[in-house]
């Protein structure tokens, strides 16, 4: 099941690199806001993989498109790694998160199929950060 | 002291400890928490006052916020950094949780301070005014771990726990130890005073047996005088009965002179001696008085053992063991072993009679304590004595259906 995602995810990517689309959003103001909260709920358009505070890992990017919208949202899920789910084209994805510009948004917490994935606490800490246990590594930068 | 009494001297002033240790070390650690908190935040604000003066410098030359705040980047406890502008936008952060900057927008205000809890711990976070030129003012906004205060609490939290439970730990060994201690005590006072009050009764019954016992030699010592008389008066054919009297005088007087001897303490004057010269003594008094049992009585006493003891009194008392177990055995044979040992003599005196019932056992060597129809109950009373006050130590034991052997042990050698 993990390896057909990997193989849409990765179809997905390739298609998304050969669109060449830039996604907004990562500007000065792109963190986890909590007085900037909101939930979108949609479709999903496109998944991607897009290199995020100057982190040389790519991050899980979902573009939603709004239900009853033409809007488009670019859903910042988190590292690649850490999202182990099967989630395809075409499904609803409801998500709650924190708007980081525009039409871009920081996922906290996903809603699809039933299932609900956390991916920050209420505050935006990051779930694959792992906490006080967590050994100190290599500081993330993100000064868009 | 009982042990009720034992809880109260003791276990409730140890409780009292305790609680004041607890105490005191909760007081301790609330102030040490205290004064690190209040060291962190001075640090953390010198270093915040240290940044934004440099940072000042950076963007009065005409950096970037996001180059300036990345040269930065490197502290390792300082969790996230923003550089906000008058309207309180954010120009540029860093953090080393991707997309994590705590912000809370209504508190930011130069000098403002709090901390946050997150998981991976307390940060302490606070704002500094940055003056950028140009009548330009800006705010820097750090978060900085508490990590390292928080796990040296958590120490020092534990090292208290620790000690606590070693306290309780001393305490509990002590306790137990004391209350082992008060037992044997007890046990030791118990048997000093059964011991008091047997050498009081033995006292007072060796009182009263030596007045019996010149009371009743007085009149034997008459009687015997008047048998002699009557032996050189009377017919020849009287001559018989007369000689049995006087040998019933002399018997009453035997057994009067061996009560007056079993109640007597018992005064060794020892020294050196060979542990066959004993055994040979003890042979030699017994035969005398049963010379038909010598091929019965066997005698294995290595040679050249050596002990210290008074010769006449460990004879006797042997002579005693082997009269007993002569007596036991009817017409089977007697064995007495004698060996040097590492610390000690042991002597061994075997029978092979029925053997000594099992609830008997304990009470041979009690004086008086005697299962023959014509015994006294005093020779191995005698004997424990002798040996008891020579420092040694006396034992029957039963042989299944074999007869009995009479371990006897005594110390040096």
């Amino acid at each position: 099941m993990r390896r057909t995602l990997a193989l849409i995810l990765c179809g997905w990517a390739a298609a998304a690199a050969l669109v060449g689309q830039e996604s907004p959003g990562q500007a000065a103001g792109h963190f986890y806001n909590v007085d900037k909260e909101a939930r979108i709920e949609g479709t999903v358009r496109e998944i991607r993989f897009e290199p995020r505070y100057k982190d040389r890992a790519s991050f899980l990017v979902i573009v939603l498109q709004k239900a009853g919208s033409e809007e488009t949202y670019f859903v910042e899920v988190g590292p690649s790694w850490f999202f182990g789910q099967d989630l395809h084209q075409g499904e609803r994805l409801s998500v709650v998160g924190s708007l980081a510009g525009e039409r871009a948004l920081i996922a906290r917490q996903l809603r699809f199929r039933g299932q609900t994935v956390i991916v920050r606490d209420k505050k935006g800490f990051p779930s694959w950060s792992g906490g006080a246990a967590r050994p100190r590594g290599k500081r993330r930068i993100g000064s868009f | 002291m009982k042990r009720r009494r034992l809880l109260v001297f003791f276990a409730l002033p140890f409780a009292g400890v305790l609680l004041i240790f607890a105490f005191v070390s909760a007081l301790n650690r609330a102030d040490f928490r205290r004064r690190a908190e209040d060291l962190v935040r001075g640090q953390v604000e010198a270093t915040a006052h240290i940044m934004a003066v440099n940072i000042s410098h950076m963007l009065t030359e005409g950096r970037a916020p996001d180059e300036t705040l990345e040269l930065f980047a490197p502290e390792d406890d300082i969790y996230f950094m923003a550089l906000l502008d008058e309207k309180k936008d954010v120009l540029a952060w860093n953090s080393r949780f991707e997309g994590y900057l705590p912000l809370s927008l209504s508190s930011a205000e130069a000098g403002a301070s709090g901390i946050i809890d997150s998981p991976a711990g307390k940060i302490f976070n606070t704002y500094a005014a940055v003056p950028a030129g140009q009548d330009r003012d800006y705010l820097l906004y750090l978060g900085y771990s508490l990590s390292a205060m928080e796990d040296m609490l958590a120490r020092t939290g534990r090292n208290a726990l620790f000690f606590f439970a070693l306290l309780v730990l001393v305490g509990a060994l002590f306790f137990h130890e004391i209350s082992l201690l008060q037992a044997r005590y007890m046990a030791k006072a118990r048997e000093a005073e059964a011991e008091r009050l047997e050498k009081e009764r033995f006292r007072e019954i060796s009182a009263f047996t030596s007045g019996v016992a010149h009371e009743i030699k007085n009149p034997l010592n008459s009687l015997s005088l008047l048998f002699d008389l009557l032996m050189n008066s009377v017919p020849s054919a009287m001559k018989p009965d007369v000689g049995a009297g006087k040998d019933q005088v002399r018997t009453i007087a035997g057994i009067v002179d061996r009560f007056s001897s079993a109640v007597k303490p018992i005064r060794p004057v020892p020294e050196l001696l060979l542990l066959e010269e004993v055994v040979g003594q003890a042979r030699e008094s017994l035969l005398r008085e049963f010379p038909a049992a010598a091929p019965r009585v066997e005698i294995v006493v290595g040679s050249g053992v050596r002990m210290r003891g008074d010769g006449g009194l460990l004879a006797q008392a042997l002579l005693n063991l082997l009269k007993n177990a002569l007596e036991a055995s009817d017409a089977s044979s007697i064995r007495v072993e004698g060996r040097s040992l590492r610390k000690g003599v042991e002597i061994l005196v075997r029978d092979d009679g029925p053997g000594i019932p099992a609830a008997d056992l304990g009470r041979v060597f009690e004086p008086f304590y005697s299962t023959k129809e014509r015994g006294l109950g005093i020779g191995l009373y005698l004997s424990r004595k002798i040996i008891e006050a020579h420092g040694g130590r006396i034992e029957a034991r039963n042989r299944e259906g074999r007869g009995t052997d009479f371990h006897i042990l005594f110390p040096g050698g």
